[in-house]
C-alpha cells in the first residue's frame, strides 16, 4: 500500500524533546501507541484534533509537524 | 535468542484492541467448529427434531457466553487499566472498516436462506442447494458467524497493516 501524502517529523520532534517515546507521546495525545506508530510511518492521517495535539506537545506550530506532498 | 527477539517485538507491537479482537476471532471460529461439527456429526432423525436444534442454538449461545466471559478474564490479567479505555480515532475506524465486508457476508447468507424457504414451501425439491431439515436457521445462523468472523480478521489484518484506507 502507498504511503499516504501527508509527512511528518514526529520522529526528529520526539528525538528532539529529549528521546520521548511513542508511548509517552500517544498518553499525552490520548491515542495508543499503534496509532502514533502508524502516523509516524505515514500509514494513517490523523483528525486536526489529534494533529493539533500532537503539535501542541511538541509546542510548535502544525505545520512544523506535518507537512502535504503530493 | 534472535527468535525471543522477534516474538517480543511482535508482542510489543500488538495493541491491546488488537488482542481483545484476535480472542474474539477465535472464540468465534470456535463456536463456528462446534456447530458445523455438530450438525455433521448428528443422525438424519436427529436433525428433524425440532427440541434437538433449539438444545443446539441454547448449546451455541450457552459457549459464545462463557468463552466470552473467559476471553475477558484473560485479557483483564494482561491489563486490567485498558480494558476501560474507549477506542481512539484509529481505532473506531478500523472497527468501521469489518463492518462493509461483513455485512455482504450476512446479506448472502440471508439471500441464500430466503431461497431455500421459497423452495423448501413450494416443494422445488430440485431447486434445494441443501436437504438438510430447518436448513434456513442453520444458513442464518453460519452466515451470522462467517459475518462476525469476515468483521474480526478484517479488523486484524488493517490493525496489522496499519492499512486503514486500503
Amino acid at each position: 500500500m502507498a504511503d499516504l501524502p501527508i509527512k511528518n517529523k514526529i520522529r526528529m520532534l520526539r528525538f528532539m524533546s529529549g528521546e520521548m517515546t511513542q508511548k509517552e507521546l500517544a498518553e499525552r495525545v490520548g491515542v495508543t501507541r499503534q496509532t502514533i506508530m502508524a502516523v509516524e510511518a505515514a500509514k494513517y492521517s490523523p483528525s486536526l484534533e489529534v494533529a493539533f495535539k500532537i503539535a501542541h506537545v511538541f509546542n510548535v506550530p502544525i505545520e512544523e509537524v506535518f507537512e502535504y506532498q503530493p | 535468542m534472535e527468535s525471543n527477539n522477534k516474538i517480543k517485538a511482535f508482542l510489543d507491537s500488538l495493541s491491546f484492541r488488537d488482542l481483545t479482537i484476535a480472542i474474539e476471532f477465535l472464540v468465534t471460529g470456535y463456536i463456528l467448529y462446534f456447530y458445523l461439527g455438530e450438525i455433521t456429526a448428528a443422525t438424519e432423525q436427529l436433525r428433524q427434531d425440532p427440541s434437538w436444534v433449539s438444545g443446539l442454538l441454547l448449546k451455541v449461545i450457552v459457549i459464545s457466553i462463557v468463552t466470552s466471559i473467559a476471553g475477558q478474564l484473560l485479557l483483564s490479567f494482561v491489563s486490567d487499566k485498558d480494558m476501560d479505555k474507549p477506542l481512539d480515532e484509529r481505532e473506531k475506524l478500523i472497527a468501521l472498516s469489518g463492518c462493509k465486508p461483513a455485512y455482504w457476508v450476512l446479506q448472502v447468507g440471508v439471500c441464500i436462506s430466503i431461497f431455500q424457504y421459497s423452495a423448501e414451501a413450494q416443494n422445488w425439491s430440485q431447486a434445494l442447494p441443501f436437504e438438510l431439515p430447518f436448513a434456513p436457521l442453520h444458513i442464518l445462523v453460519i452466515a451470522f458467524l462467517l459475518a462476525e468472523l469476515v468483521s474480526y480478521g478484517t479488523q486484524l489484518v488493517k490493525a496489522r497493516l496499519g492499512a486503514v484506507y486500503g
